[in-house]
């Protein structure tokens, strides 16, 4: 009776994982003793089996094995057919024991190598980045932040991916109800696959559609640390080198883990040099196109006079010599991101000197304009956030379209609006343009 | 919700759409005018010309290249309407940072002239204002070789960006109209004179009754120019003892001066400056710059005095007298009164000059 039992959960396993070529199935014999084992060859970390399983089996008898698969941190008992299954396909063997199904975990980590970050680089600070293991990164953090009051919590998200996240905070620095927020938030995600932690983001948002982040990409975990210390939630993604912080702030998004790590007043310039960064992005294209088609008394004259000089070729109104500019620079800015680094540059080097000297000489775009453009471009590379910056890229056009239809008036309106719009937002609680969180002051809320 | 978003965008696009005044025209299709000259015309009363700048494509080779648009009208407006329909482009006035007079149009009434320009919007209120003598059309007609940009020279010079002089009494528009409205101050325009290909500023003019009544040499120019405190550097020439040769010059710098009335027949002018000796024509020494001290202070004083007899002679005000006295009064008719005291308010000039040496170490 037993043994059928036993034998049906076997037959239900195979059943359901067909016959694929990773799937093992082994039966073997000690002594007395017979076990069978079931596990998916390419998750399972065969060394680890046979470290964990195998040799002990074969080394002792049958009551100090007993006591020894006791012990084993990894072990676990069989109780629902679905959730065996599962297990199953995140790394889990199936042993069929004398009388008991268990269930060993013994999952194969292949993406857990530390490399160097890339997308948030600091001149001297830490240069290492998380990796795509969920748990090397929990140990990464614990190294940093070797507090007793730092909670970890798993979730599972992704009906078909199972994507494990660990939500990671300080017990005594973090809100209890932002816990709960995000915890709760997680919780109503409904979705079938989640890879990466814009994606996760996503979802976590009330809004469908969502120009500027509201919680924090960061692939660092010194900024991790720092941020678990001013009291955050941290969202660990398994899969991703990615994680995701909350409640983040505008000002979040324009500071680099370097503004801490220079000292004072070259942090300060540094900060300071961001926010021009963002605000010669943001205003140069609709500036131009404002001043020149007009307010032209705006300029000295003699930057008025060079700048009608240098327009007399262009066939075109000054947006849509600006239009076209611009998309040549989101196309190359698109374009270098997709191509491998060894092609990358030379997209640069053509679209950037060779198409621009180009237009200029074929009279289609006048010099100013290519000036403008290229430090659009730059400006907008300054801000660190990848997410920011492409927000701003994006809002940019919007400004440039009030200005196009309404000069000057409407550039400052636009400028009112966007204002208004981002002191709307929120994330968890914290208003968005609030600029600085202070968590000593929270305390005493 | 959705609607109520609708609805804050129709208010915000109709607010937007009733805002703009001027509508879209690039800047190459602007004709941007840089002076604007106003001379006596032959067959109607004004002939208004418009230096209009030639933006060149290439940067590096840019030549200063102008046109000049003209048109004799009775009134300034229709002059421009004519004007527009002679240049293929929009005319932009918001650079037109100079406006030339013709001498013969400031000998008589200038405040109707001046109505359009004060009304006009798009004409900047920081324009310098010059009388050109004899025609304004000779000084907008020399192409300067040293000019980057037509009419560069003139913001140059009136700017005090490129060269200073104490000799140019810069003027702007807003301050003329001033004067011209104000009791007791009186307009001064600087004089510009055509010199072959290029142009020269050492004169002002100094208006009464709201036309030209003086013109000022080139001392009495510097002298007005320290007086109304514009300039804060210059140099003083002193002559020997009751002789007209010259002696020593000083390079006066931090030049400070002020008025004040305490009784209504005196007037105190105090100006005080500090300097070396620049140039000596005989040999200067020490020991004697007390002596050189004295000298210097008494020539000057004579030089103001004899200014301002001038100016009491002419009835002309040009330094504010009046509106100093207008502003310590408290009578309805102080103006009425000042009238009657300015002919015969005696003046008491106190110059006040630190010597600090002979300019040579010892």
């Amino acid at each position: 009776m037993l043994k059928s039992k036993k034998s049906k959960t076997i037959e239900w396993l195979q059943n359901k994982l067909g016959s694929s070529q990773d799937i093992v199935f082994r039966e073997f014999q000690s002594g007395m003793r017979q076990a069978q084992i079931l596990f998916i060859k390419t998750l399972c970390d065969e060394k680890k089996l046979q470290e964990t399983f195998y040799k002990p089996f074969y080394e002792t008898n049958e009551k100090e094995f007993d006591k020894y698969l006791n012990s084993l941190p990894n072990i676990s008992e069989h109780k629902k057919n679905e959730e065996t299954l599962t297990k199953m396909l995140l790394g889990s063997a199936v042993i069929l024991l004398g009388s008991k199904v268990l269930i060993l975990d013994v999952e194969k980590v292949e993406n857990n190598s530390i490399t160097e970050a890339t997308v948030e680089k600091v001149i001297q600070g830490p240069l290492n980045a998380l990796t795509e293991d969920v748990s090397t990164n929990i140990h990464l953090i614990r190294n940093r932040y070797p507090q007793a009051t730092l909670r970890i919590e798993e979730a599972k998200l992704g009906k078909l991916t199972e994507t494990k996240i660990a939500i990671v905070y300080d017990k005594n620095k973090a809100q209890s109800n932002i816990v709960q927020a995000v915890k709760d938030n997680l919780d109503r995600i409904e979705t079938d696959v989640i890879m990466a932690a814009g994606q996760l983001h996503n979802k976590m948002t009330k809004q469908k559609r969502t120009l500027f982040p509201t919680m924090m990409i960061t692939e660092r975990p010194d900024r991790i640390t720092y941020n678990l210390a001013e009291g955050k939630v941290v969202l660990l993604i398994d899969g991703t080198l990615f994680a995701l912080i909350a409640p983040s702030v505008f000002y979040d998004f324009m500071s680099s883990m370097e503004d801490v790590y220079q000292s004072h007043w070259i942090g300060r310039f540094i900060l300071s040099l961001r926010y021009i960064g963002l605000f010669i992005s943001l205003l140069a294209p609709s500036l131009y196109v404002g001043i020149t088609a007009y307010s032209t008394d705006l300029f000295r004259v003699q930057l008025a006079l060079t700048i009608a000089g240098s327009r007399s070729t262009v066939p075109y109104p000054a947006f849509i010599e600006v239009l076209f500019m611009l998309l040549m620079m989101e196309l190359l800015t698109e374009a270098s991101v997709r191509l491998p680094q060894s092609i990358g540059s030379t997209a640069t080097t053509v679209g950037g000197l060779i198409l621009g000297t180009a237009a200029v000489e074929a009279g289609l775009v006048s010099n100013v304009m290519i000036i403008i453009v290229a430090s659009v471009a730059i400006a907008n590379f300054v801000i660190p956030i990848n997410a920011m910056s492409f927000a701003m890229r994006v809002t940019k056009y919007i400004l440039l379209a009030l200005t196009i239809f309404f000069g000057l008036v409407g550039l400052m309106i636009g400028i009112i609006a966007l204002v208004g719009y981002l002191a709307k937002l929120e994330s968890y609680g914290q208003p968005y343009l609030k600029l600085f969180i202070d968590p000593s002051k929270r305390k005493g809320q | 919700m959705g609607l109520r978003y609708v609805k804050i965008f129709l208010v915000m696009l109709l607010i937007l759409l009733s805002t703009t005044a001027c509508g879209y025209k690039d800047i190459d299709k602007r004709s941007f005018v840089l002076t604007i000259a106003v001379d006596k015309g032959q067959e109607k009363k004004y002939k208004v010309m418009l230096k209009i700048a030639i933006p060149s494509s290439d940067v590096r080779g840019q030549k200063p290249e102008f046109i000049i648009s003209e048109q004799e009208s009775d009134t300034i407006t229709d002059a421009i309407r004519m004007i527009k329909t002679k240049v293929d482009k929009e005319l932009d006035f918001s650079h037109a940072k100079s406006i030339i007079f013709g001498e013969e149009i400031v000998a008589k009434d200038v405040s109707p002239l001046l109505d359009w320009f004060i009304r006009r919007r798009d004409i900047q209120k920081i324009a310098w204002v010059g009388i050109g003598s004899p025609t304004a059309e000779s000084i907008i007609t020399i192409k300067r070789k040293i000019e980057r940009l037509p009419s560069n020279a003139l913001f140059m010079s009136f700017g005090q960006t490129g060269t200073e002089s104490v000799y140019i009494v810069s003027e702007f528009l807003f301050d003329f109209r001033k004067r011209i409205t104000e009791k007791g101050l009186d307009p001064i325009l600087p004089i510009l004179e055509p010199k072959s290909t290029f142009f020269q500023i050492n004169k002002a003019a100094v208006f009464g009754d709201k036309k030209l009544k003086i013109t000022l040499s080139e001392d009495e120019t510097k002298i007005l120019n320290m007086l109304l405190q514009r300039v804060n550097k210059a140099d003083i020439e002193v002559k020997k003892e009751d002789t007209e040769e010259p002696f020593f010059f000083v390079s006066a710098e931090g030049i400070n001066s002020g008025i004040e009335i305490h009784s209504s027949d005196k007037v105190e002018v105090k100006i005080k400056m500090q300097g070396v000796i620049e140039e000596a024509v005989v040999e200067v020494s020490e020991e004697n710059l007390k002596k050189y001290k004295k000298l210097a202070e008494e020539q000057f004083k004579e030089k103001v005095l004899s200014l301002l007899w001038k100016f009491q002679e002419e009835e002309v005000d040009p330094v504010g007298f009046g509106l100093l006295y207008r502003a310590k009064s408290f009578d309805k008719d102080d103006w009425e009164q000042w009238q009657k005291l300015y002919p015969n308010v005696k003046f008491d000039v106190q110059v006040e000059l630190q010597l600090h040496g002979t300019g040579l170490l010892k």
